[in-house]
């Protein structure tokens, strides 16, 4: 699959760059930052001007953005319904909501360049708990504006070298989201050892007292 | 949500009474209707794993060693991702300099020749093909438009880049960048 996308970009240029693009936004698992990467050694190759292929992928990623926004946004009554007992029941998902509009924005923008693999969950989350769509579109615009042209310019830079540029990438996204796990989990696991002991200390000053 | 109790054991309570014991409670989640059960505990009593600790040590038995347990363990794998994502991303930069691009079968042949600076026309001519500067094709494409398979088209292009190093003396360093 990875290797039919690629021969089709590299061999039609800008409609293929621009489909796939706007597939992968809606939720779609295919390889994006590579084909932004050899996008961009395309460029340096003479193929396409530089700006039109940030403009090109920056468009399709918003369109399909919007999308799986809509999908959430119109159809996540339904996914709630039957799938949010799996997701931890409706508190849970309450909770989530809350989250998805208190972080929305700075979570949508960091979605469409750092840390890539969230893209088209928040996408998702940000329609079920009916994130402002003017602001989603903001940042969305924002994000992927500065996503396409960093994974582009890349490219041009290192243009003889795509493919470990693209492991390399990969493997710092990932680097990323495993640091925010990890701090996530530190801080769960902090609040939670607090909780303990506090608990331990109240028990301890009630017996004292009933003694 | 309420707290209520078991009835004491062996001891059937009276009809429509909820017997509470005089040490143990229990969360209760209270459903539509309060009457007893057969064994005379409250409807919808559930023996929820979190007791309101009146029994020392099943909390700390139970309870606090398994959360703890799971919150470590991910911690701990986060962190050990982390470094381990962290070692690949450094190992795959520090190659941007010292290897050459390998040859997939997607790759046009300009392609191939910009990523080894080579003049597109050897690798063309390598290949039985007449140079043409917008010639785009992938290998995979051309491969079957010659009728045989794309290893064949692979082998041809490594071989004539190996002689072209001969000739372009940036390539005959990996990584080495032709002027």
């Amino acid at each position: 699959m990875r290797d039919q996308i690629l021969a089709a970009l590299a061999q039609y240029g800008s409609p293929a760059l621009f489909a796939v693009v706007t597939i992968a936004s809606i939720g779609v698992p295919l390889p994006v930052s590579l084909l932004l990467i050899v996008t961009g050694s395309l460029v340096a190759q003479g193929v396409m001007p530089l700006w039109w292929a940030i403009a090109l992928a920056c468009t399709g990623s918003v369109i399909g953005d919007q999308i799986g926004y809509g999908i959430g946004r119109w159809g996540g009554t339904r996914l709630v319904s039957r799938f949010g007992g799996m997701l931890g029941g409706p508190e849970r998902m309450a909770k989530a909501e809350a989250h998805a509009r208190r972080w929305g924005g700075p979570g949508v923008f960091l979605s469409r360049w750092l840390v890539t693999p969230l893209g088209s969950v928040i996408n998702l989350t940000s329609g079920i708990a009916e994130y402002p769509w003017m602001r989603f579109l903001l940042w969305d615009v924002l994000g992927e504006a500065l996503g396409a042209a960093l994974y582009i310019v890349l490219g041009w830079i290192f243009s003889d070298r795509v493919l470990e540029l693209d492991a390399a990438l990969g493997d710092f996204t990932w680097m990323i989201l495993a640091l925010l796990a990890a701090v996530v989990l530190g801080w769960m696991l902090w609040k939670y050892l607090q909780s303990q002991k506090a608990g331990d200390r109240s028990q301890e000053s009630g017996a004292s007292s009933q003694k | 949500m309420k707290i209520g109790g078991l009835p004491e054991a062996g001891r059937r309570p009276a009809a429509g009474k909820i017997a509470r014991p005089p040490t143990l409670a229990f969360i209760t989640i209270r459903g539509p209707q309060a009457h007893p059960d057969r064994r005379g505990r409250p409807p919808h009593t559930t023996h929820t794993t979190r007791p309101t600790s009146k029994r020392p040590g099943y909390d700390g038995i139970v309870q606090r060693p398994s959360r703890l347990l799971i919150l470590a363990v991910a911690f701990s794998v986060a962190i050990a991702g982390t470094f381990v994502f962290a070692f690949r991303a450094g190992r795959h930069a520090r190659r941007l300099h010292f290897e050459n691009e390998p040859i997939r079968s997607w790759m046009s042949v300009p392609f191939i020749a910009h990523t080894h600076h080579v003049p597109s026309a050897v690798l063309f001519q390598a290949i039985g093909i007449e140079p043409q500067q917008h010639d785009r094709r992938p290998l995979r494409v051309i491969a079957r438009q010659q009728h045989r398979p794309v290893e064949d088209v692979v082998r041809d292009l490594e071989r004539a880049l190996a002689s072209a190093g001969h000739t372009h003396p940036a390539l005959e360093s990996p990584g080495g960048k032709a002027p």
